[in-house]
């Protein structure tokens, strides 16, 4: 097929002894891949000892390839062709900090076009595989979805090391353990699944090791595509796996004993398992007194509350419980109504689209046009829709307030819309009954899901403080002694003597 | 199989949404909220003639309209508005009820119903009587402050049991309470136009029933005193002259209580009432000082007695001229001698009639205001 010809290619080969049939090979191999760079090298003593450096161009630093690669192979004075050459350029020449000696064609193909160069050498059916990776990277910038006041402002970006390397340098044991994997047939992404040992809960640990193992995909570009393979309850709206770009937040994460996975090329990571109240947890929470992060915290999970039902209990109160608004708002409700010419369960809808339309636009707009946005998403769809009784004014102040209280819980923004619109679906069906059903069904659904075996629910109603201590309030640190005992099974977080586990 | 009971649940899951519960979706644009409704008796050989006030939204500002329908019952009466009216009338803001005297001395239990059944109405309405010839023309009035009559009215009343004390504000649920009740009668406040150059509505003292036919009317005075010996003053004044002569103190309100209790000796039984205030003293026009320790309590003495006196006034009145138990001396002895009260269930009237009693009254000064000493005028 030709969609495989490299692969049946490589399948079918193999190196030789003679350096032009395996240069021949290479380019059979990248054939139409105009980056393939091979450069040959030969000997001043010995034309006949001849090398070649095969890399990707663009994928290498071509400095270190040029002082560290080929200026000692110039150099080399071999006296003669000896069986151990390849040995001996390996351990006596290369100034590398990683040589690899292999005949594996397929890993020497991957270290190619990782960044690698390779070096064939005359007369041998092995390669030596060089570190010479140096493709540019981002800088690592404070994640704009996760911003903090106070505290780190580090953020991953798109390089793995660099990333491991962030997570590193805050987790200094040789217990933090980082086992490295492959996805995507095409991609071959890097990955790496990070713990902390004798703090990690063992189980979640070998079932998502378990699931990761279940799917084959051609590429993965971002985590969520392992995301979407390896959750539980993959219908669900709710996340069962949470995901961050900010170091300090993935070192808490495996602190409290969870799991982290690092892939290549996206600054997201995954942290696993994934409760309900983490959603409402921010890292600022941490940095901050704690009486101030508990009171933003409850604030968040009000808003959360008014994000989703605000709409629908205002249409059931207003269209189906009138009795239950007291007179004044009626009268000011009834007077706003007066010549608007939708019902109010469609005027809401319409409303709370356009509020989606413009917050979406937003988000994808190139910065300077955001004055005008807001020029046209107040002026035009807000005040002149009103004055124009397309729509009332209360209409407005609720869909205004649900839109705020839904960006103050960026984390669960996905759930919070579906569920905008199914309970003020079910509302203005049937009132504050079918509000009642879509709650109950909400909770029904929340209360058996799991993620990774832990219901994401447990923290809220699991007993004692120590487990409770972090649900709708921060506790001061010194009162989190103990790890919660659902996520790890050594809770010892503090000791008397200090001597931190 | 396993798919098909899974679709049928399903389905069954899908029609309870559908089928169950109060399908009525309607917009508050669609609706007339009624402010209040008076009831009178009907013309053109219908039953009643209801006036409904409410609130006409339509051009941009709040006003208030009324519209009159006739009918047999008070539903008919509500239904027949929507040959009158695009919107339909909605009850559940309506605040106050006013009945027609003449209904009311017939009997108000018939026209109770239709609002303690139906949904919309609610059970904290306020029931007035109205004093005038048709309660229509209570509604007729111009509030002073308020856009509607109706919440005027209902203010007032709310306004009055707090800070005057001269009226009863007895809710829907309660009159319902009270008629259900054995040993006590219906009262009510009742409600008149003012005399004056601007007409306006003016709440005027009690209506008394006899269970629930209307028999008379005690004055604002009265109705204070009767407010007294039941504990409902939650606020109000005092006044009282120590000596009689037409200098007066006034005493503002600020905790009453009154507690029944039937003493029984003989097969005769005596009810105790028991008067205890708190107030402050809040104006002297006397020309001694008061505000001295046997000052006070000359002032509590002589409050005592004004109090005491009120009470026994009103209570005699109820006993010879109106002969009905408004006070509730009969559920009174039901509650606490129920075997006493089983003997005596079928001659009550009789007993209540002669019923004894003795009232002690206990007026608590508790502080002058802001002032130590009364106005005093230099020589």
């Amino acid at each position: 097929m030709e969609s495989n010809g490299a692969e049946s290619k490589v399948k079918n080969a193999a190196l030789t002894k003679h350096l032009t049939e395996n240069i021949d090979l290479m380019k059979s191999i990248f054939i139409k891949d105009e980056t393939l760079i091979t450069r040959n090298v030969e000997s001043q003593t010995d034309p006949k000892i001849s090398y070649c450096v095969v890399y990707c161009d663009g994928m290498v630093n071509n400095k270190l390839l040029n002082e560290d690669v080929i200026k000692p192979l110039l150099e080399y004075r071999p006296e003669q062709k000896d069986a151990q050459l390849i040995d001996i350029i390996a351990r006596q020449v290369m100034i590398s900090n990683s040589v690899e000696e292999t005949s594996d064609l397929d890993k020497l193909l991957q270290g190619i076009v990782y960044g690698d160069a390779v070096l064939l050498v005359d007369g041998y059916a092995e390669a030596l595989i060089l570190n010479t990776k140096g493709w540019t990277t981002r800088n690592s910038a404070e994640p704009d979805g996760e911003r903090v006041l106070r505290g780190p402002r580090e953020g991953f970006n798109e390089s793995i090391m660099m990333n491991l390397s962030l997570l590193r340098r805050r987790v200094r044991t040789p217990d933090l353990k980082m086992e490295f994997q492959t996805f995507g047939t095409k991609t071959k992404t890097k990955a790496c699944i990070c713990y902390i040992d004798g703090v990690v809960n063992e189980d979640v640990l070998a079932e998502f090791k378990k699931r990761l193992k279940t799917f084959t995909i051609d590429g993965v570009l971002d985590v969520n595509y392992i995301s979407e393979f390896a959750r539980d309850a993959p219908y669900s709206p709710v996340k069962t796996i949470g995901s961050t770009e900010r170091p300090d937040i993935v070192a808490a994460k495996l602190l409290e004993g969870r799991v982290a996975l690092f892939l290549d090329g996206t600054p997201v990571v995954l942290t696993l398992p994934h409760l309900f109240i983490e959603h409402f947890q921010s890292d600022e929470d941490y940095y901050l007194n704690y009486f101030y992060a508990s009171f933003c915290r409850m604030l968040r999970l009000f808003a959360f509350f008014i994000s989703t039902s605000m709409p629908a209990i205002y249409v059931a109160l207003t269209t189906f419980h009138q009795e239950m608004l007291p007179l004044a708002l009626m009268m000011s409700i009834s007077q706003a109504r007066q010549g608007v010419p939708f019902p109010t369960a469609i005027e809401m809808v319409l409303m709370l689209t356009v509020f989606e339309m413009l917050r979406e636009s937003g988000a994808r707009m190139p910065g300077m046009m955001g004055q005008a946005l807001s020029i046209v998403g107040a002026l035009v769809i807000g005040q002149a829709a009103v004055s124009a009784k397309i729509v009332s004014a209360p209409m407005i102040i609720i869909v205004a307030f649900t839109g705020i209280s839904g960006l103050m819980v960026p984390r669960i923004k996905g759930l919070s819309i579906l569920l905008r619109f199914s309970l003020l679906f079910l509302a203005s069906m049937l009132g504050l009954y079918g509000y009642m059903f879509g709650m109950l069904g909400l909770l029904i659904h929340l209360f058996s899901l799991t993620s990774f075996g832990i219901p994401v629910l447990t923290s809220t109603y699991a007993n004692g403080p120590q487990d409770k201590k972090d649900i709708y309030a921060r506790a001061p640190w010194w009162f989190m002694k103990k790890r919660p005992k659902f996520l790890s099974s050594n809770t010892t977080r503090q000791s008397k003597k200090g001597d931190a586990q | 199989m396993k798919t098909a009971k899974r679709f049928a649940v399903l389905l069954l899951a899908i029609n309870m949404l559908f089928l169950s519960g109060c399908w009525n979706y309607r917009e508050v644009d669609n609706m007339s909220m009624i402010g209040g409704i008076a009831i009178d008796k009907g013309k053109d050989g219908f039953k009643y003639h209801i006036t409904y006030e409410f609130l006409d939204l339509s051009n941009g500002q709040i006003n208030s309209k009324l519209l009159e329908t006739d009918g047999d019952t008070l539903f008919d009466c509500a239904r027949n508005a929507i040959g009158k009216s695009q919107k339909k009338l909605f009850f559940s803001d309506c605040k106050v009820v006013i009945i027609n005297n003449e209904i009311a001395s017939e009997g108000i239990a018939p026209i109770l119903d239709w609002m303690l059944r139906d949904s919309e109405p609610r059970i904290n309405l306020n029931l007035l009587i109205s004093k005038e010839k048709t309660a229509a023309e209570i509604l007729e009035q111009k509030p002073v402050t308020n856009q509607l009559t109706s919440l005027e009215i209902w203010n007032m009343l709310e306004q009055n049991t707090a800070s005057l004390g001269e009226t009863p504000n007895v809710k829907l649920y309660q009159a319902n309470n009270i008629l259900a009740s054995e040993g006590i009668s219906l009262n009510l406040p009742s409600i008149k136009v003012s005399a004056g150059k601007e007409k306006t509505t003016e709440l005027d003292g009690t209506a008394v029933f006899k269970k629930d036919k209307l028999v008379g009317y005690l004055n604002r005075n009265e109705s204070k005193y009767f407010l007294f010996s039941t504990g409902k003053i939650k606020g109000g004044l005092l006044v009282t002259s120590p000596k009689n002569d037409k200098n007066f103190i006034t005493l503002e309100i600020s905790e009453s209580s009154a507690k029944i209790t039937p003493v029984i000796k003989d097969d005769n039984v005596t009810m105790e009432i028991e008067i205890k205030v708190k107030a402050a003293l809040g104006e002297e026009q006397t020309p001694i000082d008061y505000t001295s320790v046997s000052g006070i309590q000359a002032a509590e003495r002589s409050a005592e007695k004004t109090l005491q006196y009120g009470v026994n006034e009103v209570i005699k009145k109820c006993q010879s001229q109106y002969d009905t138990d408004i006070f509730g001396f009969g559920s009174c002895i039901h509650l606490n001698k129920p075997e006493f009260w089983t003997k005596e269930k079928a001659n009550w009237d009789d007993t209540f009639r002669t019923l004894k009693y003795s009232i002690t009254t206990d007026v608590d000064i508790t502080n002058t205001a802001t002032t130590k000493s009364k106005v005093k005028v230099g020589d």
